[in-house]
């Protein structure tokens, strides 16, 4: 028989007598008790029900509880209590001798000569169990996962149209003889000798206890592999799928005829070969046939390099979406795409290279008027850079970037300013790309979410992009973005020996990707020498806006001189044609 | 001094001379700058109001403890609410598990108060001064049952996350009128950790242009994100460089004259604004004793509700159209009588000096205060049932909330439930009724101000609801 697991202490009633104390409650008599049972169960017998009282209050003597009052008012009182319930005869019998295996000399053989097997299986369950919640008077003051809970649940008026016969706690599983033999006392020790073979194996068997303790040591060494391992969703096709209904007028309760899974009739039929899963759909969604998935594909890419798709509903190719500006083309494209056998990158060639893309983005006035959408692409494109791709540019030209490829998500500087902080990452998780950014679903990190990322509380396709103050913020006072700029001054100014304008011509090439022109490079000698003025004013400040960042400091450089670079740095990355493709 | 201190004095005027110059002239003076423009057939009608303040109650405060007295519910407390008064309504996923439903008279004490003789409980002894400003509904109904569903269907019209919120929609359709403040500014009472949680999506702008979306102030150093100069770079400093990006960008437009980089300049201008309108709107410094202390004993610790009502009327006077403020915690599955009491302690004191405040100010006219959660709580109790405890579970069907200001009946009791406080029996207000006569009174027809994505035209109302013209003075 295995032992029952200790759930919580069982508070022991006290035996010695505290000299001062006195019953002081009133409790149910005999005769009262009697009454409540008869009111519904007017063929209860009497006798019995008068024996267990007396002989409760006998065998509990004069043991008192830590209140004073006399011990076998609580069994009267559970007793009480099971009346409400309107319980039958035994059960109340069981309520009045619950405590007296456990707590007096009465063995469970005793009660069943005295009042038979039905109430000696219920003392013998009750006195079995070390504490047992889940009952009408159940209130439970916290949840903690070592609380056992039966039949209720958080904050439920007990459970409904049922109760809680017999309960025992095991810490291994019972064989079938021994739970057999929980049912009906007996049945292991008249079991036939080979019937009781797993019962000897796990009580007697040293070789197979042996064994057993040794499958739970390497069960409990994966579980603990398992939990140390980062868990995350993944989809898988349920083997049974639900059978899904129309439901009428959209109420959940109210199904209509079933329905499969299908495609549109207006597009390709669904190959019969194929299986009706998300492989089949795979398979028909790329056949070249297809008419969707190619064109689809091809304006995506054109959306990413132009900023608007040839169809600008990129989302929508159907009757409600916009029209394609240039079919023919359009057309063309997706055929090359199925034709190259779907390779992505000479797509992308295909339209970097040509006259279109490569024209300047911005046209005469006439033609800046005519068509202020660029939808007949008389001129290059012109949009501002995705989020992710402004602060990666941030951290490439600083040479912070850190290329590293895959991996669990990067915590960066802004996880704790978001809705629902988490404390930001550590070393090279500061400087990874943008695409391994945590992202919370419906609260990306904030700078992310300031550069227009969706929530993802929708499918979004095609981001919409706003040009906002606060925008501006996070770039001049994000630390990304601060301590990118002094890292690239403390690198260029060691690499020009300090020396104004190399830094500054190199500087603005290292950003823009361009030489400044004549007046670009008087404005930013300017720019350095009203900063260098001011650094130099307080030094300190130099110091601090210098410690920006994780990055260790480079040593032996000028504070003025280095927090005036960095200032020039980040002006710079403030400047339109970082943020914007041209 | 440090910098923020340095920002705002320079934002009260107390600045040196030599760097007053630095900060536009709007920014020094109360007047707000212009701001962006909304839609041009926008209003439809005049407007009754010029701005909301909505003090969402999150969690679903109980109306049967508050505003709606049901003295039936007393004499027969502990008895099982009667089948016939349910119908065939469900009830919860949590309280259906329960082998009883017994009615659960309020404990609290009902008093009527002001001309009108509203009833107010004696949990909300504040609120009760200003009855007759108060235009309580008590017939609101809704259709989820529960708080995420719930309160996404109050914020944006709709039970599922992902379209515009109701601040988001009248940015869009109206602009703002102070360039160096958003227009749509949330505020949440901080270190409510007990509450139900709130999703950023409440105050999202859905498929509007993110532009549009409720900028969350923090009761952080920044309240807006990176609001602050990196530590080492003075105001002055960062002065001197915009000064130089802006030439930069005079010289760009020179050779290019796009029209994206003149708004680049413009938002520089603007972010550098922002550093000392945010902190200058934050800063009560500036507010007389009296004033702070009208709003209750919580009002000086940032990021309490009362701080919040206070920061709500310096955001309304700056010109923000629409504050909406979040309290959590209203949720009293269980223990009600203590966590209803501590909820009203918060926050009936704050919310009823914001209306006095607005009113002494002459503000009230076009300003509408909405208070109200995402639904009520049931008559019968959830959980046990003792002489001093008990809870009470959701319950869409009925629930009061009320609002005071521009273009509503003061001194109003609308609306009528049923005397076990379960149904609405006359006048019914759902939340798409609400929704569409907060447009009115904004000069919006309800049904016009639409949206098209994704193939059709939307709107908040989706394709329902109707302006209550009872409410409206």
């Amino acid at each position: 028989m295995g032992q029952p697991s200790t759930v919580a202490p069982f508070k022991k009633p006290d035996t010695a007598p505290p000299a001062a104390a006195k019953p002081r409650r009133k409790f149910l008599r005999q005769n009262e008790l009697v009454d409540l049972v008869k009111a519904y169960q007017p063929d209860a017998q009497e006798d019995e029900l008068n024996k267990a009282y007396v002989f409760a209050v006998m065998k509990h003597g004069q043991q008192l509880r830590h209140s004073g009052d006399p011990y076998f008012a609580h069994p009267v009182a559970v007793a009480g209590l099971l009346t409400d319930l309107k319980l039958d005869q035994s059960t109340i019998i069981a309520g009045l001798l619950h405590d007296v295996v456990e707590d007096t000399d009465v063995s469970v053989d005793e009660i069943r000569s005295l009042f038979g097997q039905d109430v000696a299986d219920l003392v013998d369950g009750v006195t079995k169990l070390p504490k047992v919640t889940g009952s009408r008077t159940y209130n439970p003051p916290e949840f903690s996962p070592n609380t056992l809970t039966v039949g209720a649940r958080f904050r439920d008026r007990a459970f409904k149209d049922g109760l809680v016969d017999d309960l025992r706690i095991f810490n291994r599983a019972v064989t079938e003889l021994e739970a057999a033999d929980l049912h009906r006392s007996g049945a292991l020790a008249g079991a036939a000798p080979e019937a009781r073979f797993d019962y000897y194996l796990t009580n007697h068997d040293p070789a197979y206890q042996q064994a057993r303790g040794s499958l739970q040591a390497a069960r409990a060494a994966q579980t603990d592999a398992a939990e140390e391992a980062r868990e995350i969703m993944v989809m898988r096709q349920s083997f049974q799928p639900r059978t899904a209904y129309v439901l009428r007028r959209g109420e959940y309760d109210q199904r209509g005829e079933s329905v499969a899974a299908g495609t549109p009739e207006i597009l390709p039929p669904f190959p019969a070969s194929e299986p009706r899963n998300r492989l089949g759909l795979a398979s028909w969604l790329t056949d070249p046939r297809h008419p969707l998935f190619a064109r689809v594909t091809v304006n995506r890419f054109w959306q990413a390099l132009f900023g608007h798709g040839l169809v600008k509903t990129a989302e929508d190719f159907g009757s409600q979406g916009d029209q394609p500006t240039h079919p023919e083309l359009l057309d063309w494209l997706a055929g090359e795409f199925i034709r190259s056998g779907w390779d992505v990158k000479a797509l992308l060639r295909t339209i970097v290279l040509s006259e279109t893309y490569r024209q300047r983005s911005f046209a005469t006035p006439g033609i800046m008027a005519d068509d202020p959408e660029n939808t007949w692409l008389a001129r290059g494109p012109r949009y501002r850079l995705p989020a992710e791709m402004i602060r990666d540019r941030s951290l490439a030209a600083s040479g912070l970037l850190v290329e590293k490829i895959g991996g669990p998500p990067a915590y960066t500087y802004d996880i704790p300013e978001s809705f629902k902080p988490a404390p930001a990452g550590k070393g090279e998780d500061l400087y990874r790309r943008s695409v391994y950014t945590f992202w919370r679903r419906t609260g990306p990190a904030p700078v992310l979410e300031a550069f227009d990322v969706p929530k993802r509380v929708v499918c979004v396709v095609r981001r919409d992009t706003t040009n906002t103050p606060l925008q501006a913020l996070v770039l001049l006072n994000g630390p990304q973005f601060v301590e990118a700029s002094r890292a690239l001054a403390e690198e260029l100014y060691r690499a020009h020996g300090g020396q104004r304008d190399r830094i500054v011509a190199a500087v603005f090439e290292r950003v823009l990707c361009r030489p400044p022109d004549a007046a670009e490079r008087e404005i930013i000698i300017r720019l350095f020498e009203d900063q260098l003025a001011v650094f130099t004013a307080d030094p300190r400040g130099a110091e601090t806006y210098l410690s920006t960042g994780a990055t260790p400091r480079a040593v032996g450089l000028p504070p003025p001189v280095t927090a005036a670079v960095a200032v020039v740095v980040n002006t710079l990355m403030n400047h339109d044609e970082f943020v914007m493709k041209r | 001094m440090s910098r923020r201190e340095c920002l705002n004095r320079l934002a009260l005027g107390l600045g040196g001379i030599a760097l007053a110059d630095l900060l536009r002239p709007e920014a020094r003076a109360a007047t707000p700058a212009p701001g962006t423009a909304g839609l041009p057939e926008l209003p439809h009608f005049p407007a009754r109001i010029k701005r909301v303040i909505y003090l969402f109650q999150s969690g679903g405060p109980s109306q049967l403890d508050l505003l709606d007295p049901k003295p039936l519910l007393n004499q027969r407390h502990g008895e099982q609410l009667p089948d016939s008064v349910r119908g065939a309504q469900r009830l919860t996923g949590m309280s259906g598990n329960q082998s009883s439903i017994p009615i659960a008279g309020s404990p609290f004490k009902f008093s009527r108060h002001g001309q009108s003789g509203a009833w107010f409980s004696e949990l909300l002894p504040h609120t009760a001064k200003i009855a007759d400003d108060l235009c309580i509904i008590r017939s609101m109904h809704t259709e989820s049952i529960n708080h995420g569903p719930g309160v996404t269907f109050m914020q944006t019209g709709s039970q599922i996350p992902g379209r515009p919120s109701f601040g988001s929609w009248i940015d869009y359709g109206l602009g703002s009128a102070n360039a160096n403040l958003p227009s749509f500014v949330v505020l949440i009472t901080k270190d409510k950790k007990k509450g139900q949680p709130l999703m950023s999506h409440l105050w999202g702008s859905g498929f509007l242009p993110a532009r549009h979306q409720g900028v969350r102030f923090r009761s952080a150093a920044d309240a807006v994100l990176y609001l602050n100069n990196p530590a080492g770079q003075s105001a002055k400093g960062r002065r001197l460089a915009l000064d130089r990006l802006r030439e930069l960008h005079e010289h760009q437009f020179a050779g290019t004259p796009d029209a994206e980089i003149s708004t680049r300049i413009a938002n520089y201008e603007m972010a550098f604004s922002l550093q000392s309108s945010v902190p200058e709107v934050t800063d009560l410094r500036g507010e007389p004793a009296h004033v702070i202390d009208s709003y209750g004993p919580n009002a000086r610790n940032p990021g309490t509700f009362a701080a919040n009502c206070l920061l709500a009327r310096r955001l309304a006077e700056r010109g923000v159209k629409f504050i909406q403020l979040y309290h959590q915690d209203w949720d009293h599955h269980s223990s009600l009588p203590t966590g209803l009491r501590s909820e009203c302690l918060e926050t009936d004191q704050p919310a009823a000096a914001l209306v006095a405040d607005l009113k002494s100010r002459g503000m009230l006219k076009d300003t509408l205060v909405v208070w109200g959660g995402e639904f009520g709580r049931t008559n019968y109790c959830q959980g046990p049932m003792t002489a001093n405890n008990f809870g009470r579970d959701h319950h869409p069907r009925c629930f009061t909330g009320w609002m005071a200001g521009g273009g509503v009946k003061p001194g109003l009791t609308y609306g009528e439930t049923d005397d076990y406080g379960y149904n609405v029996v006359k006048d019914p207000v759902h939340v798409h009724d609400l929704h569409a006569t907060l447009l009115h009174l904004f000069g919006i027809d309800h049904e016009r101000l639409t949206y098209r994505f994704q193939g059709r035209r939307f709107r908040l109302t989706d394709v329902h609801g109707r302006v209550i013209s009872a409410l409206l003075a």
